[in-house]
């Protein structure tokens, strides 16, 4: 007799495990400013965000593509009986799939690309659901706190396929004032986020997901703009050219960091300087310990008005960035 | 100041044989034996072999056969030397010899001058054989020189010389590449003699997949070296801060806030620390993946390249490589009469720079003047001083036809000179191994004489004397060797004294 028993479709659960992925980011950055932690392919589901109040969203992803092509209904029967078996610490229970019309719905519309919480369904919807429940046997479900949350995942193309996760990222980035980094975002968190997947029993802190974000932004963010903004000499590429290793490791040091940082606060408070202003106005100030280093007084004076805006601007990224995720 | 407190070794790969250990006084050390063949000889090259100079195997013993561990008082620190051979490890690093020799003398000697380095040997130490023939250029042992020109040029340092020898290296670089092109020449001219149009198979002819793998392999390379260059400035940076903090906080300081509260100066509430030195790991975790990445790429071609060559070497036999080399040879610009005329343009041109650069070591050189004035010192106090240009000794020197006798006593008087001078450089007193002071023709007065002048004017160097003639001195450490000193096999290894 043949064995019924299939192989994991390996493209098809390649595919699931990328969907995982990019649910987690999106359910954790449009959580940000209560989530503490998250962990991706938790003990008890796919994607578990422990909030600020110790209770935890759960969030079980199913993703459909054309090589599984599982259908709707029976994914959904799938998450609810393992949502069902969430502890009671859930703050919320969520179903995540890529299929556009997840509960086989008359009013599509009303599910397509949204998170709708179970008092939003359509009344037909909320029957249906109730229903599986009952004859699956899960008459404890709280479906006070069961929500489906639709993404469209599709298509061979990642900007197509990532289309809604990269709009969440470009929100939370916009949030701290941060615009052209999102792509770049994008991929780092798919990188770290799928990490955590592979990674047992280890959740990965707001800080841990946040902080290498930081680093994508900061890196080069003092562009030929910014700089002719503080300066005439047009010697931008000459000084990064040269001075590449110094114009990033100076806004690392903190006796510099802090140094500038707490110069430019003073005089933002007392003169009400921009940074522009002050850095047009305090070069000299750094004049002297540059200039064994630096003989060429126009390299002199690009170089230290390159790394005063690289260090305010670090400064200042940091500070949103933490702002935009809630961290103290 | 640097003092070798105790040596021990036992041969390699045989630890069930115990070590033979040998302590040194701090000052005076006369190592005897009434009769030659009992190692004294070796023992003095074990010292130096372990300090990690270039010391050749005497006829039965092999050096690099045994581990040498060394233990030195370096400024009122013990520092233990443990030689294997070319590898040495000196509190936790690990060194390759020769690459690492001056760079381990600097560390132990304190000398950062490559001259002296180069010389160093030559002042410590007088061989049994060679080191009583040597007066001023020669062969201290082994490969081992010492020039004095060198030597001078060293003591006196000067950023003109430096200048001029960095000139001279060029030169000789550049003398190099056109002696390897004349051979080229030469070859060429050969060729078109004989062999007219030479012809090349089509396939070898093309550019293989190698070179383009070879490409891609070095861009790799460069980029693996800019991340790992990264790593480490974010590393030093971390130390920074790290010390800067642990300065901060030694201080404990208070400050008081506006709202009244009082807060220690830390870590934890200093002004976005924390979150600096979280970014500057993350800039290091970053690097090490995108490295770990880059070195599985450059194994993988490294394994095309492998497989390429494999395909290649089938296809390229000896024979067709030899034709290929001929073409390219025929192709290029190399003539052989301009390339002659270059050399000997360049070597006088090397001839003038040595020259110059011998003119300016000893120009206005203090060092020079000390020098002499030692040399003549000793050479009258053991009579010898008509036999040598006592207007710069150190330098000129015409005294071929000198009985031996007289010539040991001459060597004696530069070479401690040339210790005394190093020493008042460096500020401490270099130790000085004697092996075998009595020479076959001195007369055992003018070894007595030469002894008590050791014990007069380095009395506060550790010496290191080899005879076997019992000085019968109470005021050092004498060890006896009675043969056995080496016998760690079946067989006696010695060597034999003279």
């Amino acid at each position: 007799m043949a064995d019924k028993k299939r192989s994991p479709n390996a493209s098809g659960s390649s595919f699931g495990w990328i969907f995982q992925t990019a649910a987690g980011i999106y359910l954790f950055l449009t959580n940000i400013k209560h989530a503490e932690s998250i962990k991706m392919k938790g003990e008890c589901q796919d994607i578990e965000i422990l909030l600020d109040d110790s209770t935890k969203i759960y969030a079980q992803a199913k993703a459909s593509s054309l090589k599984t092509s599982k259908n709707e209904i029976a994914q959904l029967k799938e998450a609810l009986t393992s949502l069902a078996d969430c502890p009671n610490d859930s703050a919320a229970l969520i179903y995540v799939t890529n299929h556009l019309n997840p509960l086989k719905s008359k009013s599509p519309e009303v599910y397509a690309n949204l998170l709708t919480s179970f008092d939003g369904f359509m009344d037909d919807d909320k029957q249906k659901v109730c229903t599986y429940l009952r004859d699956l046997g899960e008459k404890d479900f709280n479906t006070g706190k069961f929500k489906v949350l639709s993404i469209k995942f599709s298509g061979d193309d990642d900007t197509e396929r990532y289309g809604i996760i990269k709009r969440v990222i470009d929100e939370f980035l916009e949030n701290a004032g941060v615009v052209g980094k999102g792509q770049k975002a994008l991929d780092e968190w798919r990188l770290i986020f799928g990490e955590n997947n592979s990674k047992r029993h280890v959740s990965l802190s707001k800080k841990e997901a946040i902080f290498p974000i930081i680093l994508i932004i900061i890196e080069h963010q003092v562009d030929e703009d910014l700089y002719s903004r503080v300066c005439n000499l047009d010697l931008y590429s000459d000084v990064m050219e040269k001075y590449d290793s110094l114009v990033r490791g100076l806004p690392s040091k903190y006796e510099f960091f802090t140094r500038v940082r707490s110069e430019f606060l003073k005089a933002k408070e007392l003169s009400h300087l921009s940074k522009e202003e002050y850095i047009i106005k305090h070069w000299t100030d750094y004049n002297d310990e540059f200039q064994k280093l630096i003989p060429n007084e126009q390299e002199r004076e690009s170089f230290i008005k390159i790394v005063l805006m690289a260090t305010i601007k670090k400064r200042e990224t940091i500070n949103d960035i933490k702002i935009a995720a809630g961290i103290k | 100041m640097m003092i070798i407190k105790e040596i021990e070794f036992f041969p390699r790969g045989d630890k069930s044989r115990k070590a033979k250990r040998f302590e040194f006084d701090t000052s005076r050390n006369y190592i005897f034996s009434s009769y030659n063949g009992t190692g004294k000889s070796t023992l003095i090259r074990f010292i130096l072999y372990g300090l990690c100079f270039d010391i050749p195997a005497t006829r039965k013993v092999k050096f690099t056969d045994y581990v040498v561990t060394t233990t030195l008082d370096i400024d009122g620190k013990d520092v233990k030397i443990i030689r294997d051979s070319a590898s040495i490890h000196i509190e936790d690093n690990t060194f390759v010899l020769p690459q690492d020799t001056h760079l381990i003398h600097s560390y132990l000697f304190g000398i950062t001058n490559t001259n002296l380095l180069n010389n160093l040997l030559g002042t410590i130490y007088f061989d049994q054989e060679k080191g009583w023939t040597l007066l001023n250029r020669g062969t201290v042992i082994g490969k081992n020189k010492f020039h004095i020109e060198e030597f001078l040029q060293g003591l006196k340092g000067s950023d003109e010389l430096l200048q001029l020898e960095a000139t001279l290296e060029k030169k000789n670089q550049v003398l190099e590449k056109y002696k390897s092109m004349k051979a080229v020449a030469l070859y060429k001219d050969k060729l078109t003699n004989t062999s007219g149009v030479i012809e090349v198979h089509q396939d070898i002819d093309k550019p293989s997949r190698r070179a383009e793998l070879e490409k891609d392999k070095l861009g790799l390379l460069l980029e693996k070296e800019k991340l790992e260059k990264e790593i480490s400035e974010y590393k030093d940076i971390i130390k920074g801060n790290e010390s800067f903090l642990a300065w901060l906080e030694r201080y404990r300081i208070h400050v008081k806030c506006e709202c009244g509260q009082i807060v220690e100066v830390s870590k934890n509430t200093l002004e976005d620390y924390n979150d600096n030195e979280e970014l500057n790991r993350l800039e290091i975790k970053r690097r090490e993946i995108q490295l770990q990445d880059i070195k599985k790429k450059i194994a993988k071609i490294e394994n095309e390249i492998a497989e390429d060559h494999e395909i290649h070497s089938q296809l390229f036999t000896p024979e067709s490589i030899a034709e290929l080399y001929d073409k390219r040879v025929v192709e290029l610009p190399v003539e052989t009469e301009i390339i002659e005329k270059s050399i000997g343009q360049l070597n006088k041109e090397k001839k003038e720079l040595k020259e110059k650069i011998n003119l300016e070591s000893q120009k206005n050189n203090d060092w020079l003047i000390k020098l002499n004035q030692k040399i003549l010192y000793y050479s009258k106090m053991l009579k010898v001083d008509g036999y040598i240009d006592t207007e710069n000794p150190c330098v000129f020197t015409d005294i071929k036809s000198l009985s031996g006798a007289i010539y040991h006593k001459l060597v004696f008087s530069y070479r401690l000179s040339y210790n005394l001078i190093l020493s008042e450089q460096m500020g401490y007193n270099l130790p000085l191994f004697i092996d075998s002071p009595s020479g076959r023709e001195v007369e055992s007065s003018a070894v007595k004489e030469m002894i008590s002048i050791l014990k007069r004017d380095f009395s506060a160097h550790q010496l290191f004397i080899a005879s076997i003639h019992d000085f019968c001195e109470k005021d050092g450490k004498q060890i006896v060797m009675n043969g056995d000193a080496f016998e760690f096999a079946d067989t006696a290894q010695l060597e034999l004294d003279l």
